[in-house]
């Protein structure tokens, strides 16, 4: 059990601080009506339950079928395989994955059927496939991560002059919703199964990340690619789901139970199948670890359900009734100071980003440790509600006024940053825009939006999950700064310790 | 303060601690203190030997694995006592530790092949013994262990040395590597390594190695020896053996140096596992303070005996033309070496 109790401690200690400020809030600036209240208390357990059993799940299940098939893939020793094997498992993960057709299904309907849903969650896939197909050419070409970073951005900068305001934030939020719960967990141990591999190589951990990072981008250049070629001129009015008020207590977590379920299942399917695909076709497993790996996929599953549950029955409600009454009751300065907040600790309760944080603890030999990569990723994602809710105050802030400076910051960084912190900035920026995130935080700004009486509820709930995809790689690449400096002038220190 | 390649070829004593996740940190700051040579944290897990947890998946727990080195033997055997009366390692079942006696390896300018290589060591009913296997085989080995009477173990992931007859996309590969650690009883160890062996015999060459160390004094260990047994122990001599087990430590970067220069001299294998050394900079507490610590490897060879002084000769050119290696050798008998590859 130690295992399990050790993750649940964690979890515990990661989604309690939200759990608190909303209590914090509840008794201060927003008093939540007493039935929300509870459905959150007990949200907020399922979550911390479901993050447990869902992150052993990945430990056991999602890790080892990523090492494997990265692996696998590689000692084939064939590019031609390994390009394909690529752009096929981007694909497929790609294709999966429930947020996506969430967003799809919006856009569908805002811009009256001319991008219809399967044709937007295809283009994403493909471009994601295409992303994952250079980060395999790129590792095994050992080609830095920076070059491909500049030439992809540069390219999306390109393309961007020609979409409207609307196809960046549908891209742009495109990136965030690809990169899902069990998506980012698996690309990193593909990545993580190729640079182990050759890691004798380089000797250090610069090489394991950056693939979450390449797929958003492939999400983001797809999006552009779409609408360049095919853009609708004008966009229709969509209903944006209202707290309507429940038949029974329990109805916000049973009305949900079925499409989680099925949601859950969508996204293991495509991890099962490749598991099924590289152990009967090139691996053979023993017995044991299979079904070790298949306990792990149940706990995902398991875990995963849970964790939607909690977060769309109690914290969804609650994020919309509090951004709402922040804006209708507060000044804008305590409810950007709240947003402040809120984006800070929802993001530590994310799923992928405890795996990643971990990931990299693990592989620098702890002396990045866990808690230094998740407090830069907390403050990014801190300053992103910040100025998704500016956004609402400020009629003419346009998305693109904040992305245009803010990525060519980015990209200037990237230049003086050591490897290692670039690829897992972009990677952090792919992590943090989970489904916390795509529920809670954006239910909190369209609460916000809607109280707003300027607001654009569509054109400023777009653009939030562009905003928490964009931060992180401004902080992470800061502490990676940092830190470069600190061990600068503490190898100095050691140094001059040195008689020699 | 003495520095790393102060000792780097000067240790007598080598005190591994396996305690639970999260702990090795503030007893390895507390060995430094108490004027250990170096302390380097590896994780690894271990596994409950519980069937339903096993059918569970839930199985595993996770350790660190904290590797001091000291000057002298009885220095170690103080700090053992030091850190269990401190209560860093006091409750029932928390971890082990034992003090592994190390060969002499100081450089003797006169005539370098004449080193004192004796070991003077208090003989105990223990042996550590290191397997290494294919990664993911570490469970099966443990499963073998407890079947032959040993208690538990823990695993620690490695990378083996680069195997240069295969080349993919111009790269050389690493293998990933179980190893696996875990103390028996001297009777015990030899069985339990013939049934390893018997179990993962191959053809296939690179497969994995099987060795032992001495322990001349353990803590921890569940309802066996107390360290004040222990004490009134007699001291010999302990018995050579053909080989020789290197444990070097060093900065991360600096491993495939250390690996290329050792193959030159005819050494054909090593596993590399990635930990950080912890550096006592006296800011205890603060948050940066943890990430300060250096990325270190320890790679780990078994050699023959006659190679032993070429390679370590080796090592101290290395050391003395760079610092930025910060090396750190011991050298210890390795019994009963044996290959799992039949060939052999």
């Amino acid at each position: 059990m130690g295992l399990f109790t050790e993750k649940l401690k964690e979890m515990g200690a990661s989604v309690l601080p939200i759990t608190f400020f909303v209590i914090l809030l509840h008794f201060t600036l927003t008093p939540i009506p007493a039935d929300d209240f509870w459905r959150f208390i007990i949200g907020a357990v399922l979550i911390i339950v479901g993050l447990g059993i869902f992150l052993v799940g990945v430990d056991l299940g999602a890790t080892p079928i990523g090492e494997l098939s990265g692996e696998a893939l590689v000692k084939t020793n064939k590019i031609t395989v390994l390009l394909l094997g690529g752009l096929l498992l981007g694909f497929i993960i790609s294709i999966a994955e429930p947020d996506l057709h969430v967003l799809s299904v919006q856009v569908e309907q805002f811009t009256a059927d001319i991008v219809g849903r399967w044709q937007m969650v295809l283009v994403v896939s493909i471009g994601v496939g295409v992303m994952v197909m250079v980060g395999f050419w790129r590792l095994v070409k050992g080609i830095r991560l920076r070059t491909v970073l500049w030439i992809t951005y540069g390219l999306i900068f390109l393309l961007a002059l020609f979409n409207s305001p609307e196809f960046h934030a549908f891209s742009f939020d495109a990136s965030g919703s690809t990169t899902g719960a069990i998506t980012t967990p698996f690309l990193l141990a593909l990545a993580a199964g190729i640079a182990g591999l050759y890691e004798g190589e380089a000797e250090d951990a610069r090489d394991r990340y950056g693939m979450v990072g390449l797929a958003s981008a492939g999400a983001i250049l797809a999006m552009l690619v779409q609408g360049a070629l095919d853009s609708p001129g004008s966009y229709q009015q969509i209903d944006i789901a209202e707290n309507i008020a429940p038949a029974y207590f329990l109805e916000p977590f049973t009305s949900s139970l079925s499409g989680v379920l099925v949601d859950s299942l969508l996204s293991i399917a495509p991890l099962a199948l490749v598991f099924i695909v590289i152990h009967l076709g090139i691996l053979r497993l023993k017995r044991q670890s299979v079904s070790r790996i298949m306990i792990g996929l149940f706990y995902c599953y398991f875990g995963l359900s849970l964790f939607m549950v909690g977060v769309n029955g109690g914290f969804m409600r609650v994020g919309r009734f509090i951004g709402a009454q922040l804006v209708l009751e507060h000044s804008p300065f305590l409810a950007v100071l709240a947003g402040f907040f809120l984006g800070m600790l929802t993001v530590i309760a994310e799923p992928a980003v405890h795996v990643l944080t971990d990931s990299v603890q693990k592989s620098t030999g702890g002396t990045v440790p866990r808690n230094l990569t998740l407090m830069s990723l907390a403050i990014g994602v801190a300053f992103s509600i910040v100025l998704a809710i500016i956004r609402i105050y400020v009629e003419d802030l346009m998305l693109w006024h904040i992305l245009l400076p803010a990525y060519i910051l980015i990209m200037i960084l990237t230049y003086f940053t050591p490897d290692l912190f670039i690829g897992v900035a972009f990677d952090a920026g792919g992590v943090a825009s989970g489904p916390m995130t795509a529920t809670f935080i954006l239910a909190f700004a369209q609460g916000a939006a809607g109280a707003h009486p300027a607001a654009n509820i569509l054109i400023d709930g777009f653009g939030v999950v562009a905003l928490v995809a964009m931060s992180p790689l401004i902080t992470i690449q800061g502490m990676g700064l940092i830190y470069k400096h600190r061990q600068r002038k503490e190898q100095q220190v050691a140094a001059s310790e040195d008689p020699e | 303060m003495t520095t790393i390649s102060d000792i780097a070829f000067a240790n007598q004593a080598m005190l591994l601690l396996i305690v639970p996740h999260g702990r090795a940190e503030a007893i390895a700051l507390f060995a430094l203190e108490e004027g250990a040579g170096s302390a380097t944290v590896f994780s690894g897990h271990g596994t409950v030997p519980k069937p339903i947890l096993r059918m569970l998946g839930l199985d595993e727990v996770r350790r660190e694995l904290i590797l001091i080195t000291l000057s002298k033997q009885e220095a170690a055997s103080e700090l053992l006592h030091k850190i269990r009366d401190t209560g860093h390692f006091s409750e029932k079942n928390i971890g082990i530790a034992f003090i592994q006696p190390l060969l002499d390896i100081t450089e003797n300018k006169d005539n370098p092949a004449a080193g004192n290589r004796e070991i003077e060591t208090t003989e105990t009913n223990y042996r550590a013994l290191i397997t290494i296997v294919e990664n993911g085989e570490g469970h099966a080995v443990v499963d073998i262990a407890r079947e032959n009477g040993a208690a538990g173990a823990t695993i620690i992931s490695a990378m083996g040395s680069a195997d240069h007859s295969t080349h993919i996309f111009d790269f050389d590969i690493n293998p990933r590597k179980d190893l696996v650690l875990l103390i028996s009883n001297k009777e015990k160890a030899d069985s339990l390594q013939e049934a390893l062996l018997a179990a993962f015999r191959t053809s296939t060459p690179g497969r994995g190695i099987i060795f032992s160390l001495y322990v001349s004094e353990t803590l921890g260990i569940m309802g066996h020896e107390n360290a004040e047994q222990l004490l009134s122990r007699a001291r010999a001599v302990a018995a050579p053996s053909p080989h020789t087990a290197l444990f070097v430590m060093v900065n991360r970067p600096k491993t495939k140096d250390i690996i290329q220069a050792c193959e030159a001299a005819g050494n054909m294998g090593a596993s590399i596992m990635h930990g950080r050394g912890i550096r006592h900079t006296g800011k205890a507490g603060s948050f940066f303070r943890e990430s300060f610590d250096v990325e270190r490897n320890m790679v780990l060879m078994v050699i023959k005996k006659e190679q032993e002084e070429e390679i370590l000769q080796i090592l101290r050119a290395l050391d003395k033309s760079d610092p930025a290696y910060a090396l750190s050798v011991s050298a210890s008998y390795a019994l009963n070496f044996s290959k799992f590859s039949a060939a052999e």
